[in-house]
């Protein structure tokens, strides 16, 4: 099964964002921000390209699969 | 799904139009189970109760649990009540939406376990119990009972699978 890998945390503290107004700004709760961030869960297509859009960055930029070894 | 757009200003209109504070997902969800758990108590008491002191309406035990049931049942109602006023309850998101549908079936084995249990407990304790349990007079508050604890206990699994491994190190 591939690992999500995520860069989410570095582009928020680029950022200056709180988890909080990340959460608000792309409608989810900060529990979700919370598991992205650690990689325990896997964002649907539109929640991923609206945290895109709000890091002006693309998906694969902050999101990605790495495979099992 | 809530996450509409990105704007903060076009996201959950209904939502960001209502200009109480929000209440999270997690503490409504607290509330809601707590205030069903003691209503659905109070209708499962009323059943056995029914069943077991027929002839001791009068008895001072029975009246003492039914009323700190009932005191339980309207002061969790009353915490969740105020909060629901006070407060805009925060939507389902993704994530919860995802976790709730996890919830539903583990919660309706977990209801169905207790069921069982509770049916050949009642059995071995008196003989007959059961059926006479599903008369049509207990069977209105069996009912509502068993739906109650059902959502009870389906609020309190979303609760335990929806709390994150550990507290947050990295929120400022």
């Amino acid at each position: 099964m591939p690992e999500l890998k995520t860069r989410l945390k570095e582009y928020r503290a680029a950022k200056n964002m709180k988890q909080g107004d990340l959460a608000e700004l792309v409608g989810v709760r900060r529990e979700t921000i919370i598991r992205l961030e650690k990689g325990q869960y896997n964002p649907s297509l539109k929640l991923a390209m609206d945290i895109a859009k709000v890091f002006g960055a693309s998906v694969e930029d902050i999101f990605s699969f790495e495979e099992d070894q | 799904m809530n996450n509409k757009a990105v704007s903060p200003e076009a996201l959950r209109p209904s939502y960001k139009n209502d200009r109480r504070r929000p209440i999270c997902l997690r503490r409504h969800e607290k509330y809601t189970a707590v205030t069903e758990g003691f209503a659905a108590l109070i209708c499962i008491y009323t059943v056995l109760g029914d069943l077991f002191h027929v002839k001791d309406k009068d008895d001072p035990i029975e009246i003492a649990v039914f009323l700190i049931l009932m005191f339980g049942m309207f002061v969790s109602g009353f915490i969740w009540t105020m909060n629901l006023a006070a407060y805009k309850a925060e939507p389902h998101d993704e994530m919860s939406a995802q976790i709730k549908g996890r919830a539903n079936g583990t919660a309706f084995f977990l209801w169905y376990a207790l069921v069982m249990v509770s049916v050949f407990v009642l059995e071995m304790i008196k003989k007959g119990s059961v059926s006479q349990i599903l008369t049509l007079g207990n069977f209105y508050m069996l009912s509502v009972g068993g739906l109650l604890i059902y959502d009870a206990i389906r609020r309190f699994v979303f609760l335990v699978m929806d709390r994150p491994d550990k507290p947050d190190d990295s929120e400022e």
